[in-house]
């Protein structure tokens, strides 16, 4: 630092810059004309008026609300991922659907290949002219 | 240069005041105006800059003169509010002419050469050379300490950065003005 100090101590402490005669004198009378009326700061360390009901409960109200929104969200969640099925019972419209024969043959089962259900009958070792479908008696497979 | 003055308490009271906020507002112009306008102008290096950016600065302190607390001493507020307000100015010049970091030192030069309000030292304005080709933070703390023997604690509250950094600062900005006379001496 020594080195530094005698550089330092050959250059001037002063940067060599000038303003204009009575410059900072006009730049006060000016600055201080130029301010804006700030009506406002007639307000400056008044005492606080006393504060609302709604303005007392404002933030525990809110807070209530967010934690329901959670409680909502959460509950959402748990529906959505819930493991459990939904027995078909509780949907009325579900529950007569399956409880129609028609609607089960029909929609259920229809898509079933006969020659599938024919090939699990002969591996069975059941022959497909020994069965008998109800209420057609007379029916017989070639 | 003028310094910084030491006893505000009185004029904080006043500011702190409806009744007399706008007449201590004045006298803060008054007391602040040369130390902001040199801090300002060593930064900006022209004149007319430093008149625009001091008249920024005291604006900006009246729209939020209720904000002052008086936790932080007046002086440092307004210095923060003043060098703020010439880096953002220093900023928003070097993406107008599109100038980088570097470039800066040789615009900030050329500002020092057309310069007429200066008083005819030629080892001052090498001087301002010198400094311009520090960077903005360098040039900050070597300013305020080598012209203005400010207290490194005090410079500390305005940059906020601490005083180790700032001493290091310091140190390197001597150096490099070292550099730059060398075998000019």
């Amino acid at each position: 630092m020594k080195k530094d100090d005698n550089i330092l101590s050959k250059l001037p402490h002063h940067d060599g810059m000038t303003v204009p005669d009575g410059y900072f004198a006009d730049f006060s009378r000016r600055m201080a004309d130029a301010l804006p009326p700030r009506p406002e700061l007639a307000m400056m360390g008044a005492p606080e008026p006393p504060r609302t009901r709604w303005q007392q409960m404002r933030p525990y109200i809110y807070l209530a609300a967010m934690f329901a929104g959670v409680w909502c969200m959460l509950k959402m969640f748990t529906m959505l991922t819930s493991s459990s099925p939904m027995p078909l019972d509780a949907n009325p419209v579900i529950a007569e659907a399956i409880s129609n024969d028609t609607f089960v043959n029909e929609y259920v089962i229809s898509d079933l290949s006969q020659w599938d259900i024919y090939d699990d009958l002969m591996d069975d070792g059941i022959a497909p002219d020994s069965i008998t479908i109800f209420g057609n008696e007379t029916s017989s497979y070639e | 240069m003028a310094q910084i003055p030491a006893d505000d308490q009185q004029l904080v009271d006043r500011l702190r005041d409806p009744a007399t906020v706008r007449e201590a507002f004045a006298e803060m112009i008054s007391r602040y105006s040369e130390p902001l306008y040199w801090q300002i102008r060593r930064m900006v290096q022209s004149h007319h800059d430093a008149d625009d950016l001091l008249q920024n600065t005291f604006m900006k302190a009246w729209m939020s003169i209720e904000n002052f607390r008086g936790d932080a001493r007046l002086s440092t507020w307004l210095y923060k509010i003043a060098v703020n307000e010439a880096i953002t100015f220093l900023a928003r010049e070097r993406r107008r002419q599109g100038l980088s970091l570097d470039d800066e030192a040789s615009a900030l030069a050329a500002t020092i050469e057309a310069d007429t309000d200066i008083d005819g030292d030629s080892l001052a304005v090498e001087l301002r050379k010198a400094i311009a080709t520090l960077p903005e933070k360098q040039r900050l703390v070597f300013n305020m300490k080598y012209f203005d023997d400010m207290k490194y604690e005090d410079i500390s509250n305005i940059l906020g950065t601490s005083v180790g950094a700032l001493k290091a600062s310091y140190h390197l900005a001597v150096k490099k003005i070292e550099n730059f006379f060398k075998g000019k001496l």
